[in-house]
C-alpha cells in the first residue's frame, strides 16, 4: 500500500501537523510505502514531481491546521492542483483521509475544515476514508515527552486508532471529533499563561498584548 | 469604510464596480504572503504582521471598516486559494485569549467595532457545497463576533454587478 503524508501547515518549522503525521505513520504496522510531503517547501519542478508522486499513491493522509473555520489558503492551492491531476487520470479506489487541528479547545471546530476536504474528494473522484478534528492541537504538539496515551492526547490516541484501522482495512468511517484530556477551565488557564510568557519572551508585558 | 477581498482579475473588478469607494481592496494581485502561524501579530509585535505586505496592518484596517465584503469563486465549499489566502491574515484582528460564544471557545475581538460580513460567492457549487458555504460564513461571523452575516451565490462573475460592496 502507498500512503502519501501531505503536511499542509504553512508553518516553516515545528509543525504540529506534521508531529500529527508522524504519530499517525508510527502507528501503521501494515506493509506500506510512504512518501512524506511538506507543502510549504514544494516549489517548481519539485511541486509538479510531488503531484505525480502523490497521484501514484493509494491513500492519502492530509494534516493541516484550521484557518478561519476551514482549510488553509496555501493548502487549498496544493489541492486544486492536485484536483486539476486527479481529473486527468484514473483514480478507482484511491481513498482520502484527514487530521485537521485547531487552538481552541473543542476538536468539532475542525467539521467544517474536514467538510470542505470531504466536498475536495467528492470533486475529484476518490473516496473519503474520514478524518479527525483535533481540540488544542498546540498544546499537543508542545506535549510530545508525554506518552499520548497517558496525558492530553490520550483521546487523540484512542482517534489515531480508529483512523489507522481504517486506512490499513482501506474502509470509510464517520469523522472523529477530540478534546484534549483536561478541563476547559484549566485550559484556558494555561493558554494565557502561555501567551503572557511568551510576550515576556519578547520583552513585552502583559498589557502590550492588548495594543491597538 | 469597507473592506472588499476579491478574487477577480483588477480590470473585472473595476468594470463590475466602477463607482466603488470608500473602500479597501485586497486581491490576488497584491501577492500576498500566506499566515504562517508565527503568532507575531499576538506576541511579537501586537497588531502587526511580520510580513512587509498590504497585509501587514490587516487588525488596524478591518478596525476602520464597518463591514467586510468578500467575493469569492466557491471552492469545495468555501472560498477560493486566493480570497483564503487573504483571509487567513486576519488574526491581528483577534486577540489571543478567548471567550466562550455558544458554548464554545473562541477569541475576542481586539478592537470596539463589529463587522458586518456579506460574502458572494460565484460559480457553480453543489448543493453540498453550498450548504458548507453558509455554514462557513456563519462560522466567521461568529469568530468575528458580528450578527450580522449574508451569504450570496451567483452563477458567474458577470452576475455581480450592482451588488452593494
Amino acid at each position: 500500500m502507498k500512503i502519501a503524508l501531505i503536511d499542509g501547515s504553512p508553518k516553516v518549522k515545528n509543525s504540529n501537523s506534521g508531529y500529527f503525521l508522524e504519530l499517525l505513520k508510527l502507528r501503521i504496522t501494515a506493509n506500506a510505502e510512504f512518501t512524506e510531503l511538506r507543502e510549504c517547501k514544494l516549489k517548481d519542478e519539485a511541486r509538479q514531481n510531488a503531484i505525480n508522486e502523490i497521484a501514484a499513491c493509494d491513500v492519502m493522509v492530509f494534516a493541516f491546521p484550521l484557518y478561519v473555520d476551514s482549510v488553509p489558503g496555501n493548502l487549498l492551492k496544493f489541492m486544486c492542483e492536485l484536483e486539476t491531476a486527479f481529473k486527468a487520470m484514473p483514480v478507482n479506489g484511491k481513498t482520502v483521509y484527514a487530521m485537521s487541528n485547531c487552538g481552541f479547545f473543542e476538536g468539532h471546530q475542525n467539521y467544517l475544515a474536514l467538510e470542505v476536504m470531504r466536498n475536495w474528494v467528492v470533486s475529484c473522484g476518490l473516496k473519503w476514508g474520514g478524518g479527525i478534528g483535533i481540540g488544542c492541537g498546540e498544546m499537543l504538539g508542545h506535549s510530545k515527552s508525554m506518552p499520548l496515551t497517558m496525558g492530553p492526547g490520550r483521546n487523540m490516541a484512542k482517534a489515531l486508532k480508529t483512523l489507522v484501522a481504517g486506512i490499513m482495512a482501506g474502509t470509510s468511517a464517520p469523522d472523529i471529533f477530540v478534546n484534549p484530556a483536561v478541563p476547559r477551565f484549566l485550559f484556558i488557564f494555561m493558554v494565557n499563561k502561555f501567551w503572557k510568557f511568551g510576550a515576556r519572551k519578547n520583552g513585552l508585558k502583559g498589557r502590550d498584548l492588548y495594543m491597538r | 469604510m469597507q473592506m472588499v477581498i476579491h478574487d477577480l482579475e483588477p480590470n473585472l473588478f473595476r468594470e463590475l464596480f466602477p463607482d466603488a469607494q470608500n473602500i479597501y481592496v485586497l486581491d490576488k494581485s497584491m501577492n500576498m504572503h500566506s499566515c504562517t502561524g508565527c503568532f507575531s501579530c499576538w506576541i511579537k509585535t501586537p497588531c502587526q504582521c511580520m510580513f512587509n505586505d498590504v497585509c501587514k496592518e490587516m487588525g488596524r484596517m478591518l478596525s476602520k471598516c464597518s463591514g467586510l465584503t468578500i467575493i469569492t469563486r466557491g471552492a469545495y465549499g468555501g472560498y477560493s486559494y486566493e480570497v483564503k489566502t487573504i483571509v487567513d491574515r486576519i488574526l491581528a484582528y483577534i486577540l489571543p485569549f478567548f471567550v466562550v460564544r455558544n458554548n464554545e471557545l473562541h477569541h475576542p475581538i481586539r478592537y470596539e467595532n463589529r463587522l458586518k460580513l456579506n460574502v458572494h460567492f460565484y460559480g457553480e457549487l453543489s448543493a453540498a457545497e453550498r450548504e458548507t458555504a453558509c455554514k462557513i460564513v456563519n462560522a466567521n461571523a461568529v469568530n468575528l463576533d458580528t450578527p450580522d452575516f449574508w451569504a450570496h451565490f451567483y452563477a458567474n462573475a458577470q452576475a455581480l454587478k450592482g451588488i452593494a460592496l
